[in-house]
């Protein structure tokens, strides 16, 4: 057998209890058609040694079919994959050396839980002994010692779910890939292990890349999220960045609630003036740059509701609207009311604030400094 | 009277007898046409032409009939080995192939499968005979004529051919609840592809071999007409010769005595076979 790349069993032994330097990865303008289906599109992304990357995006945006070229089971047709600097794509998938965690969990059905674990150990030759010894460390930090007897068939999805991962991680990999690892589990379980994934990933210190069309479980897990789109990758950022300062529409509109204000604008000085719903509107930004529509994205916060005609208007913001919808929340409350063009505005305010019943006139309210001018792909 | 008792029954008691009455039409189909004349060939192997273990005691002091009876096992053994060799691939690639090549892979096995066995053991003797085409055009080519007709050989090829299905189809049905992703898995946790075929792939498509390989094995060793047509003198089987002692020379004591050792025999690979079988694994209940 050919000597695995990464980690002879030497290496792998030294390293396991200790942490394992995290993998760099570059990926350089690669492209992947299906016939005429561009699948990726000159995707390029750069993620740092010992980070938490996310991939998110709607089903059929690419990211999968990113994981899948990382681990080599996809082929690319041009571009450049490196991993510490190095060029990999001619490299197959098992001299990688990267624990993949499949979305369904790929557990061997005829092994039990010790020997699905030991797998990966056994392909490196990994002697008898060493190898128990492994298997044991890994099953007490996803705590399934007691299970390791067991075949997959007689584990929860829950139980299935982290033996995959210790899998994954017993032969220290210096790069983990999660394809929506936690998809076929329920809300709580789900949440927990989101937990228990971000304490494995910091004692590890390994590389992480997690796909998921879950915008909450991206923002509860990364340091930072790749936004994937018609195969494309929209805007790499920190949650609070993609939520407060979002690059275009698209991901402005995935990531958390939005209200998307459009009609015909024009620049004055550093303010831009947006006619909508028969109001207008003013921003305290100019984009001179962009040319054709532009629209305003407003986040829930953002926007207050107050009495029609009690609010002066100066320097905020005001549009007309009737509301449609009040959903209680426990600490605030959300409103959904719909502008005289038929645009539907989200707001949340504290539920201590003041009321409003349904099919009320109201006033939306909001100063000139908020929101985000992009550009609008046309409606 | 019997009501309160149904009602005192679990409702898993009672789907159970809902089921076992759903067996009830076939249980008496099968005692009928299967149990009936085993019992007749049984008794008449124990009392023609006088009560007693005679028939039996010919039997194994009959050196053709020991003959005979092993080189039954040894073709059956043979045809039995070539079906998993060539079924194998063969479903592999129709578990993997898009819709359409499935389909025309498909249909390749079921049509012959439609046509009569006298029909297609008639055709292999066109093409195995001496002056046949494999031969012709062996000649053509320059080689020299091989003897496939009359020989083991020609049997052991007609009758892999005409039970093929039986492997295939077992072992297809195995092939395509193995989840591929498994192999990619393997891949990632550094196998090369022999590896991961023959520690993931092989490991759980053997139900499906053993299951075929039954099947195949049992109906090779009553086959009856492939080798009468296809065989010669020396390649008889146990059937031809049971045939010879029922119609030919009207002595059923002694077709009953044959017949009652083939099933036995069979019986007892079966009994050897069963524990293969088994799976060591479970395989349900993966989301609770």
């Amino acid at each position: 057998m050919m000597p695995l790349q990464a980690s002879t069993p030497e290496t792998a032994t030294r390293r396991t209890p200790d942490r394992i330097p995290g993998a760099a990865v570059g990926i350089d303008r690669i492209r992947k058609t299906y016939g005429s289906y561009v699948a990726l599109d000159d995707v390029s992304l750069t993620i740092r040694p010992g980070e938490f990357m996310s991939f998110l995006g709607p089903s059929g945006s690419g990211k999968t079919t990113t994981l899948n070229v990382i681990a080599g089971f996809t082929g690319h047709e041009s571009g450049v994959l490196k991993i510490d600097g190095r060029e990999i794509d001619r490299v197959p998938p098992h001299r990688r050396n990267i624990g993949v965690v499949f979305q369904h969990y790929a557990l061997f059905p005829h092994m039990t839980v010790a020997e699905n674990i030991a797998y990966p150990l056994r392909q490196r030759r990994i002697g008898r002994s060493e190898r128990h010894a492994m298997v044991g460390a890994v099953l007490e930090k996803v705590e399934l010692s007691a299970l390791a007897g067991r075949y997959p068939a007689e584990l929860s999805g829950g139980q299935q779910q982290r033996v995959a991962l210790a899998r994954a991680m017993v032969f220290a990999p210096g790069l983990m890939l999660l394809d929506e690892p936690l998809g076929a589990l329920d809300k709580k379980l789900r949440e927990a292990l989101q937990l228990e994934i971000r304490r494995i990933h910091r004692e590890l210190g390994s590389t992480f890349v997690f796909v998921t069309h879950d915008q909450e479980e991206a923002l509860v897990l990364s340091d930072r999220i790749a936004v994937f789109n018609k195969g494309r990758i929209e805007q790499v950022a920190s949650g609070e960045e993609l939520y407060r300062a979002p690059k275009t529409l698209f991901v402005g509109q995935f990531i958390g609630e939005s209200t998307v204000l459009r009609g015909p604008h024009e620049s004055r000085g550093d303010e831009t003036a947006l006619s909508v719903a028969g109001a207008r509107i003013r921003i305290a930004a100019r984009r001179p740059d962009a040319g054709g529509r532009q629209c305003l994205l407003l986040r829930p916060e953002d926007l207050r509701l107050c009495a029609p005609g009690s609010t002066a208007g100066g320097h905020e913001n005001v549009v007309a609207a009737r509301l449609r919808e009040k959903i209680y929340l426990g600490a605030s409350v959300k409103y959904e009311a719909v502008l005289t063009d038929g645009t539907v505005a989200t707001a949340r305010m504290p539920a201590s604030g003041p009321s409003f019943e349904i099919g009320a006139p109201v006033d939306l309210v909001w100063s000139a400094g908020c929101g985000t001018l992009l550009d609008d792909p046309g409606a | 009277m019997s009501e309160p008792k149904v009602r005192e029954m679990t409702p898993e008691a009672r789907r159970k007898v809902r089921a076992f009455l759903m067996t009830v039409p076939a249980l008496a189909v099968l005692a009928l046409v299967l149990l009936a004349p085993l019992v007749i060939v049984v008794a008449r192997s124990v009392t023609e032409p006088q009560p007693g273990l005679e028939n039996y005691r010919w039997f194994f002091a009959t050196p053709v009939n020991l003959t005979v009876l092993a080189r039954t096992f040894k073709v059956a053994f043979w045809v039995t080995l070539l079906c998993v060799v060539v079924a194998y691939p063969y479903a592999f690639a129709m578990s993997v192939a898009g819709r359409k090549l499935r389909l025309l892979l498909i249909l390749c096995v079921l049509v012959p499968f439609w046509v009569s066995g006298v029909v297609r053991t008639f055709a292999w003797v066109i093409l195995l005979q001496d002056s046949g085409l494999i031969n012709k055009t062996l000649l053509a080519m320059g080689f020299e004529k091989i003897r496939l007709i009359r020989t083991q050989t020609g049997v052991t090829i007609g009758m892999v051919q005409i039970l093929l299905p039986f492997m295939i189809m077992p072992l297809y049905s195995v092939m395509r609840g193995i989840d591929l992703r498994l192999l990619l898995a393997a891949r990632s946790l550094g196998a090369r592809p022999v590896a991961s075929f023959f520690q993931i792939y092989l490991p759980l498509s053997l139900p499906g071999v053993f299951a075929g390989a039954t099947i195949v094995f049992i109906l090779a060793l009553g086959f009856y007409i492939t080798p009468l047509l296809l065989g010669g003198a020396s390649s008889t089987l146990l059937s031809t010769l049971i045939q010879q002692q029922v119609l030919s020379l009207l002595n059923w004591g002694h077709g009953g005595a044959m017949g009652v050792v083939l099933l036995a025999a069979t019986f007892g690979g079966l009994l050897i076979a069963a524990p293969l079988m088994r799976r060591r694994y479970p395989v349900t209940g993966g989301e609770r």
